[in-house]
Parts: C-alpha cells; structure tokens; sequence
C-alpha cells in the first residue's frame, strides 16, 4: 500500500494539494509516481500562469507514455520546481517533499473541501 | 522493470459494438493527423483508426529537441538499413517546417518516444477508455505491454513482443524510434537477434489512452498502402485482439463500417473535420509547437 499522507488532499487522478502558509503547494503521490514508471521529461507551467481545477497543468512522460497532470485547485502559478525539469528523480523517490511541482496561490474559488480526503484517497486505492 | 502478463480474468471484457469506431480518414497532411489522433484522445468509445500521410514526414516523440534530429545516433541502426526510400504517396506537402535530417516535414506528436520516418511505415492510431475492463490500471509499461501483445499476435508467430527492462532513461538521446529499445517493441529475429519492426507510444489524458504505432512493412508482411483492404482488415484483427471480442461479433473482419468522411462524425456541436482544422491552426501547424 503506497504511502498517503494525511496532512494533504487529493485529486483522483492523483495529485496532491497542501496548504503551505499563503499558497499550495501540488505534486503527485506515491502511487502515481510508481505507476508511471522510469521518468525522462516533464513540462511545467510558467510562473504567473493560471491554473484551474481538473484541468492539464503540465505533462510528464515515461516509457514512451506522456501523461497529464492535473491541478487540484483553481489559482497562480507562484513558483515551480524547476529541479525537476532536469532529474526527475525526486518525484520517485520523495514525491511528497523534493517532489513537488508547483506552488499556486489558490483564487477566492478555490476550495480544498473538493478535493478528496486522505481517507476518500486511501479507499479509492484499495478499490 | 519485467513486462507482467495481461490478466486472463480480464479477457472478455463485455464491450458494445456500438463503441467501437474505425476510421479511415484518406490522405491528410502530417498536421492534420497529429491534430486527428489528439482529438481522439477526447473522443468516447474506442476508435482504430489508419494514418495515411500526403506526404513523406518525420513525427517528433512529445519532448524531443527539434534538432537533435541533425545529429545521427552514436549506436548502430538495428535494422541495419538505410532510410527506405519513400513510397510515392500523393504530395500535397502544406507543412513547411522541415526536419534537418531529412529536409521532410515535420510535426510533433503527443505521444512519447523517438522520431519517426513515415512513408513507407504502417501507422495506426488507437484511443479506449483507461483505466476499463481491458486496461484495468492506467500503467503506462502495463498498458504499452497489452498493446504490444495483442498486435504481435495478429502480425504472427515470427513477430515478437520485445520483453525485459525498461531502458528509458540511456535512450534518451538517441534520436530515432527504431534506434531505441523498449519492452513495447514489436521484434523478430531472423537468426542474428532482435530486429525491431514496430514502435509504440502513448498518451493519457484522464479516463482515456491514445496509442500511435509504427509498422515496418517490410519487415511484417503487410502489403502495401495502395491495398486498403488489407490494412483494413489487418486493423479489424487488432480491435478483436485487443478487446477480446466473441468471433460472432459484428466486428467480424470487413463487416463493420469504416468512417471515411470525418464531417459525419460529431464532435462538441461540430464535426471532427472542422476540429481537425481549428487544432492545426492551433497547435499542430504552428512552429512554436513544433520546434523546441
């Protein structure tokens, strides 16, 4: 059972949320991470972007397979981990810390309640 | 990472024929049929579709450099061949970009993986639900493995899914899809070991896959591009493989219809052909796209 951190919440297809002083921060779990693969690109938004729940922020791709990552929240873009364009090795190894991928200041309808708890995600992988 | 064998429990799947689409759209420039094979990712249902080119291109893999293709891999070609020489398809070349290795035109795909000569190849394209009954996680090396399975075994007892480890990362820089090694790949060996002579890639979007296959002719048995018969019902054994159709079902080779025209099929309150034309101008033709 892949670790699932309770002090987050989840989007289904994956992604994290954790609130982190005045913005979010947003990655993929564990799980994902696993599934994925050996990891060789990935494509994050630029800074001052706009993101929006449910929907692509960036791309990632591993063995010849190019997946969307979706945001978990309405917001902007504040800072990305630019790390991470050239090694993406930490999004498999520490997918919750040096793995995270963009930090975005929520908008006012910006809401964590829609996003699944971390037991909602839990029982989700157990399915 | 070992390729794990599909799940038996899995095997008949119950799928209507209603879901299942193929399409056969002619000649459309490379543009346009990237811009075809993103729109299907969106599509419901599963769609087969046969990729025909008006003209002689080089697809890019999602993230490749624009100009490593000037740059020839340090490693020996598998095949051991030249670039084939390409097939006369009719020319209507409307992308101007061109690749610097071949002076071709070149568009960039959303699947991943390594540049691609087309021409002579047989190139499909494959969008399904995933995860579903046939894909019941969305694992790309698991999803990638079915694929290959079940295309290999229509091509033959001499082809071959390729199998081990993933190598991913040191294929990186090799620039060519046929150049690198994959578990995916569809092989034969004649005598000397594995010669590669079919490439997959993917692309997932929530709740769906899109597959885009290169097919060595040469290597396969498969008649030429002018036999559109043939590809036709080479394309009707895969979707019965891959999900695991009765042999009563209508999909019985032939008997299904072949969408053609993609103005008669709807998409968002327009047709798939006005999209095709809106994501070209959007994306697909658009330099910024294309080169990076």
């Amino acid at each position: 059972m892949s670790e699932v951190p309770q002090n987050r919440n989840y989007l289904s297809s994956h992604e994290w949320a954790m609130p982190e002083d005045d913005h979010v921060v947003v990655g993929i779990t564990e799980f994902a991470a696993s599934e994925l693969g050996e990891l060789v690109y990935i494509e994050l938004p630029e800074i001052g972007s706009e993101v929006h729940f449910d929907q692509q922020f960036g791309e990632i791709e591993s063995v010849k397979a190019v997946s969307a990552l979706n945001s978990p929240l309405n917001g902007t873009v504040v800072e990305i981990n630019s790390a991470l364009v050239e090694s993406q090795e930490a999004i498999s190894e520490t997918p919750y810390d040096d793995g995270w991928m963009m930090k975005i200041k929520p908008a006012e309808d910006s809401a964590m309640d829609q996003l699944l708890s971390p037991q909602d995600y839990e029982s989700q992988l157990s399915e | 990472m070992e390729i794990p064998a599909h799940d038996p429990k899995h095997d008949h799947a119950e799928i209507s024929n209603d879901e299942v689409n193929f399409l056969d759209p002619g000649f459309l420039n490379p543009a346009e049929n990237m811009a075809l094979d993103a729109l299907l990712l969106d599509l419901p249902g599963w769609w087969f579709r046969l990729t025909r080119w008006s003209t002689p291109c080089v697809t890019l893999g999602r993230f490749q450099t624009f100009l490593a293709g000037s740059t020839r891999s340090p490693i020996q070609r598998e095949s051991h061949g030249e670039i084939p020489q390409i097939y006369p398809f009719q020319i209507s070349p409307q992308v101007t970009l061109s690749h610097p290795a071949t002076a071709l035109p070149a568009v960039r795909r959303i699947t991943g993986g390594g540049s691609i000569l087309h021409g002579e190849d047989l190139t499909i394209a494959i969008s399904g639900p995933c995860p579903s009954d046939v894909f019941p996680r969305r694992k790309p090396a698991e999803v990638a493995a079915y694929f290959s399975q079940k295309i290999s075994a229509v091509l033959g007892d001499h082809i071959q899914t390729r199998g081990g480890h993933d190598e991913e990362n040191s294929m990186q820089s090799i620039v060519d899809c046929f150049d690198r090694r994959s578990p995916s790949d569809l092989v034969f060996d004649p005598g000397s070991g594995p010669v590669k002579a079919g490439g997959l890639a993917l692309a997932f979007r929530p709740g769906r896959v899109l597959l885009e296959g290169s097919l060595k002719r040469e290597h396969l048995s498969l008649d030429r591009p002018h036999d559109q018969t043939h590809d036709r019902q080479w394309l009707s054994r895969v979707a019965q493989q891959l999900l695991s159709l009765p042999p009563h079902s209508s999909l019985k080779e032939g008997s299904h219809r072949w969408h053609e025209d993609l103005s008669d099929i709807p998409w968002e309150e327009s047709h798939l052909g006005e999209c095709v034309r809106q994501k070209v101008d959007s994306q697909f033709g658009q330099e910024k796209w294309n080169r990076r």
